[in-house]
């Protein structure tokens, strides 16, 4: 999995790329610590390149979005493809984080 | 028409993706449409990653057995391990109504590979654990 990096004035936005599995999670948890950690409050992560995820990716995000939520941030998701917002919805991931549908949305949230 | 699909994996995690990659061109190749590969794919990600996270107890490489078989419209799949014996069937699987925050972990991948394929069997077959999954082609 690729993570690009957009950092913005108030967020971050992090554009994942490929299949967020059990290595991947493992990335972005260390990106999310490292923005914490810079004393980024809020995430939005672009869900659009995201083709495949599996259990272990759904935990990489919740424990990412506790961790942002802990230091008093929050994490938003936008742009999912039908099938992985599936799999949040299934799982009822999607009532323990934010899932916006558009990156305007997700900035929305933000304010 | 029959098409098959056969791969030995290490158990190691990055054999997974590997494993993934390898499947995805072949579901490619019969032309799976994306929604159905989607599931096969998931389902057996879960099984492999349960296998390689838990099913052993030393250090030793071990190997893992993938068959997948086209035919008549539906995917037949086998997993072969010589890992502890452990039958996903009868695993406890969390209530997904429960709030997130409130449950214990473990389960998560069990539920999803059962979701995402019709039929989910498992046997115990001299010293191995035996997955079969069925999952029709649509």
């Amino acid at each position: 999995m690729e993570i690009l990096h957009d950092i913005k004035e108030n967020y971050a936005i992090l554009k994942l790329k490929g299949h967020l599995d059990l290595p991947a999670s493992g990335l972005l948890e260390t990106e999310v610590n490292t923005l914490i950690s810079n004393s980024t409050k809020n995430v939005l992560l672009d869900f659009s390149g995201v083709e495949f995820i599996n259990s272990a990716g759904l935990r990489g995000i919740f424990i990412s979005s506790n961790k942002l939520k802990a230091s008093g941030g929050k994490l938003i998701l936008y742009s999912l493809h039908n099938q992985v917002k599936e799999i949040f919805t299934i799982t009822g991931f999607d009532k323990a984080l934010t899932i916006a549908t558009s990156q305007e949305e997700a900035e929305a949230n933000l304010s | 028409m029959q098409s098959v699909f056969s791969i030995r994996i290490e158990n190691k995690v990055p054999a997974i993706s590997m494993c993934r990659e390898k499947l995805l061109s072949f579901c490619r190749k019969n032309k799976i449409s994306k929604d159905c590969m989607f599931g096969l794919l998931l389902a057996i990600d879960e099984l492999l990653m349960n296998i390689i996270l838990y099913g052993y107890d030393d250090d030793e490489k071990h190997f893992i057995f993938l068959e997948l078989i086209i035919e008549d419209k539906i995917i037949r799949t086998e997993i072969t391990d010589d890992g502890k014996p452990f039958n996903p069937c009868e695993f406890n699987i969390p209530d997904m109504n429960t709030p997130v925050e409130l449950r214990t972990p473990g389960g998560l991948g069990i539920f999803l590979a059962q979701k995402y394929v019709d039929s989910f069997e498992y046997s115990y077959i001299e010293n191995q654990n035996v997955m079969k999954l069925v999952k029709s082609i649509f």
